[in-house]
């Protein structure tokens, strides 16, 4: 079996053990998946002369679960991800993780993909 | 105790900030300690802090104070692909107008800057429109 298929395989018992629903969400559309929430870090920036904290969250599920009518497709900016915590729901838009894009690969043959957001209401 | 001067100012500011009928719903504050957290900025907010104080003479036996204060203006935006802060703008540009020509405290009006429009790693990254509009008073004492 290629490694490729065995991280995929292996992904794919992950998700489905320690995997939450989520609502992916472009515009009007919304579909839904399970995806294995990443840690939550406090993220601090700084200005001239004050300091901004906020919750970033890393989403990872597979690349192909991602489809908006019937294609696949990369997250991009102005996407959501809405996540029940503790009975409530939690939106975190999409955003890029401080430099760099939205998302990136989280194995070699691009199979899974690390969504970056913050939660900012 | 009496404030400091820069305190006094701070005050006046948000005093007459919190006055003004704006284009957006605002709320205005004093705070020593800008640290501030994305998630619970849900509307328009004025943070006025205080940068400091310059001091030179003015004559024989008098000096010229000029102090610097930060307003923060800060709103949060709508996660969009190409977001609009056409809005946004215009509001810090009511506050900044607010401001100008505006002598307060006992203090003269000196100037005003908002040299970045706003800070564009906030708007990417956090979803808010973020303008530091610095402003100067003098006196002379």
């Amino acid at each position: 079996m290629a490694l490729a298929d065995t991280i995929a395989q292996n992904f794919k018992l992950l998700q489905n053990t320690a995997g939450v629903r989520i609502t992916y969400a472009r515009g009007d559309v919304n579909i839904t998946l399970t995806a294995i929430p990443s840690d939550t870090e406090f993220v601090s920036a700084t200005g001239d002369g004050y300091m901004e904290t906020v919750e970033a969250r890393d989403f990872v599920f597979p690349a192909s679960d991602l489809t908006i009518g019937g294609q696949p497709v990369l997250p991009d900016r102005g996407d959501t991800i809405t996540e029940t915590v503790n009975g409530q729901q939690q939106t975190y838009p999409v955003t890029n993780a401080g430099s760099g894009r939205y998302f990136k690969y989280s194995d070699p043959f691009r199979k899974i993909i690390r969504v970056h957001t913050k939660w900012t209401k | 105790m009496p404030d400091a001067t820069i305190t006094t100012l701070c005050d006046a500011v948000v005093t007459h900030l919190s006055s003004q009928s704006l284009s957006m719903s605002f709320t205005a504050s004093r705070t020593y300690l800008p640290d501030f957290e994305r998630e619970e900025l849900t509307g328009a907010e004025v943070s006025v802090f205080p940068q400091g104080t310059q001091t030179a003479i003015a004559s024989r036996d008098s000096q010229q104070f000029i102090y610097t204060l930060n307003v923060v203006v800060r709103v949060p935006v709508s996660p969009a692909a190409d977001p609009d802060i056409s809005t946004h703008l215009y509001f810090a540009e009511q506050v900044t107008d607010a401001l100008a020509l505006k002598s307060l405290a006992d203090c003269s009006y000196s100037s005003i800057q908002n040299e970045q429009a706003f800070d564009l790693e906030a708007l990417a990254d956090r979803n808010e429109f973020l303008s530091i509009i610095t402003v100067t008073y003098l006196t002379i004492k």
